[in-house]
């Protein structure tokens, strides 16, 4: 495999609240350019701990993540803003995500970089969002559009690594399949890196290209999303 | 339920906007000065020319209580908004810290609750006889305390929730999301944490001059104004009850306004 070709590496992390009983034991991945990668467990696996870690949220015992070759744990202040702009989450509950009190074009421009000459505008319709919703409220958006909204306010930052947590868990079945189509068409248009974490077998088979296993916090199998489908959607 | 708990603000606002125009816009119109003694006219009765009576140096009672109000509420209002201020600085401090820092300002904190309320006060105002602002100034810098722990708590709250995690991977500075976004959340919490200790300070003010340690005379404050009538001869009973009428509606009035705000604050989180 070609290294060029890498833009995130988590080496040797581990997690916890104590070094005895760490919850994220000696996690090791690779994370291509375009490719989306899903760490895929049971709920309590560790899962969403990787990636707190991953985002700076959470201090690891042990361990290395490098974005484009750069230990991003290490570095501090300004640089590691810059740095953590690259990598941008989704999380599961987007009403959670957003200020209550903030029109959804305030929670956008400040996430613009300033130089990029970008509007708000052009985020909101690369999510299928038009202009209108610029003036509204998270309480007058439905649990889809919110969500949009997340993934438009994530495109913001130009990342390049999204950490999609659980992001279809609050969402019914429609809105579940509109939201992975414009997850997946976004990846191919921009050439995005997808770090999905998520429980749920249809997400990774739709959205992933390969999957890693997790089993109370352990590595236990890595596998290409057609073996993935083979073994999982078989046994349903 | 509603109508109710919105009720008691507007009530609360309502009468505070009337006491605050009685203390600080009637003396416009109303030109009788506060300090110019009769001798001739001691203790009068309410009437036509002193509608709330003289006292025993036939100085004019509702001038003087007008002026008493105004310093009363002056003086609790800028000791209320230091204590916010210095809560909310020890607040932040001791939400975003982590370890030490954090620790410290609690402790702190624990040991200045520890340390009674009234032998403080007293101490403060013994050291610094006569000078109501710095007494006062000195008071609501010690008195951050609640404020404090209330606005740590929230933030300790904030920081765990995935608004704050969002705001920091987007890579926002620490003021923007302080100022832009925190804040806002932590309005209502501020306004509650202002008011009540808003009619915490008009009590000690009034406990302070009725015990001497507060205005100095002539000045009038409703402390004083109370402390005055208790040397004044049994049958002037207009000056306490004119006194202790106002003192009585302003602090009720202030705990109907934090009480309206609490209870509009608790609806808005319930729904």
């Amino acid at each position: 495999m070609s290294r060029d070709n890498i833009i995130l590496e988590v080496k040797h992390l581990t997690v916890g609240y104590s070094q005895k009983k760490p919850v994220v034991k000696d996690v090791s991945f690779l994370l291509k350019k375009g490719e989306c990668l899903a760490i895929f467990g049971k709920l309590g696996s560790g899962k969403t701990t990787i990636a707190m870690a991953i985002l700076g949220f959470i201090a690891p015992i042990y361990g290395m993540v490098l974005l484009n070759s750069i230990n991003i744990l290490k570095i501090r202040g300004r640089k590691r803003r810059e740095i953590r702009r690259r990598i941008q989450p989704i999380f599961q509950d987007p009403f959670l995500s957003l200020h209550p009190m903030k029109r959804i074009k305030t929670v956008l421009e400040d996430s613009i970089e300033r130089e990029s000459g970008k509007s708000v505008k052009r985020y909101l319709n690369m999510v299928g969002l038009d202009a209108s919703y610029m003036d509204r409220l998270p309480s007058q958006l439905s649990g889809g559009e919110l969500q949009r909204v997340c993934i438009a306010k994530a495109l913001c930052t130009n990342p390049e690594v999204l950490i999609l947590d659980e992001p279809f868990t609050a969402q019914d079945h429609v809105t579940k399949v509109k939201l992975a189509v414009l997850l997946r068409d976004l990846k191919n248009k921009y050439n995005l890196s997808y770090l999905l974490i998520t429980h749920d077998i249809f997400t990774v088979s739709f959205l992933s290209d390969r999957v890693l296993l997790l089993d109370q916090g352990k590595v236990t199998g890595t596998m290409t999303a057609g073996e993935f489908r083979e073994k999982y959607i078989a046994e349903l | 339920m509603k109508i109710r708990k919105i009720d008691n603000l507007r009530f609360g606002l309502a009468v505070l906007v009337l006491i605050v125009v009685f203390a600080f816009v009637l003396p416009v119109f109303y030109r009788v000065s506060p300090y110019e003694q009769d001798l001739s006219n001691p203790l009068s009765a309410p009437s036509i020319d002193h509608p709330m009576g003289t006292d025993m140096y036939g100085r004019d009672l509702m001038a003087r209580i007008m002026k008493g109000t105004a310093n009363t509420l002056m003086v609790s209002f800028l000791a209320s908004l230091v204590s916010l201020i210095t809560g909310i600085i020890a607040g932040v401090i001791s939400g975003f810290s982590c370890g030490i820092i954090s620790e410290l300002v609690m402790r702190l904190a624990d040991v200045l609750l520890g340390f009674p309320k009234l032998v403080m006060i007293l101490l403060i105002s013994g050291i610094l006889s006569r000078d109501i602002f710095a007494s006062f100034f000195l008071l609501a810098c010690l008195s951050w305390m609640e404020t404090a722990r209330i606005i740590r708590g929230e933030i300790k709250v904030i920081k765990e929730s995935l608004l704050y995690k969002s705001l920091v991977a987007a890579g926002l500075s620490f003021p923007k999301v302080l100022l832009g976004y925190i804040s806002p959340l932590l309005r209502g919490k501020f306004l509650v944490s202002f008011t009540l200790s808003f009619a915490s300070f008009i009590l000690i003010e009034i406990s302070l001059s009725f015990l001497g340690l507060g205005y100095a005379s002539p000045e009038p404050s409703l402390g004083t104004l109370l402390r005055q009538a208790r040397y004044d001869p049994a049958g002037s009973y207009w000056i306490v009850i004119f006194t202790g009428l106002i003192i009585i509606i302003l602090v009720s009035a202030v705990n109907f306004i934090a009480d309206g705000i609490k209870d509009s604050l608790e609806e808005n989180v319930s729904r």
